[in-house]
């Protein structure tokens, strides 16, 4: 009786595979998806920065 | 005040990201539902749906940065340059997966992960070049001479692109024959496959598209931000 339930439950290493090559894909893109959206917030943070600086020297020069 | 527009999410890059979402979940749909199985490969073969769209979106890629490199050595305006700068980017991660899911498919099916026949290797090849041209970016004295290097490379580069395609035609391959393009035969595959794969080949042409376009937004807002620092600092000395 338990080896049918093994034979029963036992997927076939092929869709193992195709498993893995759609997991792999889907992976890849996500993890460069990622990677983009966090560069694209780096470079928010550094424009954020610059305008401040921008900002602080445009107010020293009209003090002065 | 710099304006930030170019990197910010604007609402094509929305409704591109949204259609590719539907079209590949019903991309997937297809593949795992309507699709029949293959009599000789069986569920294996289902792998084809996504690793033929990948490799061609790469060509597609390649073939990007071959023309904007050209453009930039005509012009030599920051556009073309950042066009090929992201393609070449987005076209190695392409080339990656097109590697990656044929090796998971090649083990099952030839019994081993990686054999050096043309199609395997001309491919592999295509990856290095593009890493490379990637590397020559990173890695060059200064910006004018890193954009120029790489030009060179992705005009050369592809010409790897029709070696690849025409690979298990010219030499002894054990790759299967080519489904799409000049050396497709007609009836090699059954109609439903076929119009199935173009479905596939549509969803990853519009993800190939937004991830282009979002690299391509964030060059342009990092180019401008080192342009300004270099102005900054010229000021300040």
């Amino acid at each position: 009786m338990s080896s049918i339930l093994l034979q029963v439950i036992e997927l076939p290493s092929n869709l193992t595979y195709l498993f893995a090559a759609f997991t792999i894909a889907w992976a890849g893109f996500f993890i460069y998806a990622a990677l983009l959206s966090r560069r694209q917030r780096d470079v928010q943070r550094d424009i954020t920065l610059l305008n401040k600086a921008v900002r602080s020297s445009d107010a020293e020069e009209e003090l002065l | 005040m710099l304006d930030f527009n170019s990197a910010k999410r604007s609402l094509f890059s929305y409704v591109l990201a949204g259609l590719a979402i539907v079209l590949m979940t019903f991309n997937l749909l297809l593949i795992f539902i309507v699709a029949p199985t293959d009599a000789v490969l069986g569920d294996i073969q289902r792998i084809f749906y996504i690793h033929v769209p990948i490799a061609v979106m790469s060509f597609l890629a390649f073939f990007v940065v071959c023309i904007g490199s050209i453009m930039y050595l005509i012009r030599r305006t920051s556009y073309w340059d950042r066009l090929a700068h992201s393609a070449a980017e987005v076209g190695v991660v392409f080339v990656t997966i097109t590697l990656l899911t044929g090796v998971v498919w090649a083990r099952p099916v030839w019994g081993v992960w990686w054999t050096w026949e043309p199609r395997l290797t001309t491919t592999l090849i295509l990856w290095l070049i593009y890493v490379a041209y990637l590397m020559v970016r990173s890695y060059a004295p200064n910006r004018s001479q890193g954009s120029l290097y790489a030009a060179a490379i992705g005009i050369v580069g592809f010409v790897d692109v029709p070696i690849v395609y025409y690979s298990v035609q010219w030499w002894r391959s054990i790759h299967p024959a080519a489904v799409v393009g000049p050396l497709a035969e007609s009836g090699s595959l059954e109609p439903i496959m076929r119009n199935i794969l173009l479905v596939s080949l549509v969803a990853f042409v519009l993800v190939f598209v937004w991830l282009l376009q979002q690299k391509m937004a964030i060059q342009k807002a990092s180019d401008l931000l080192i342009s300004i620092s270099h102005i900054s600092d010229r000021t300040r000395v």
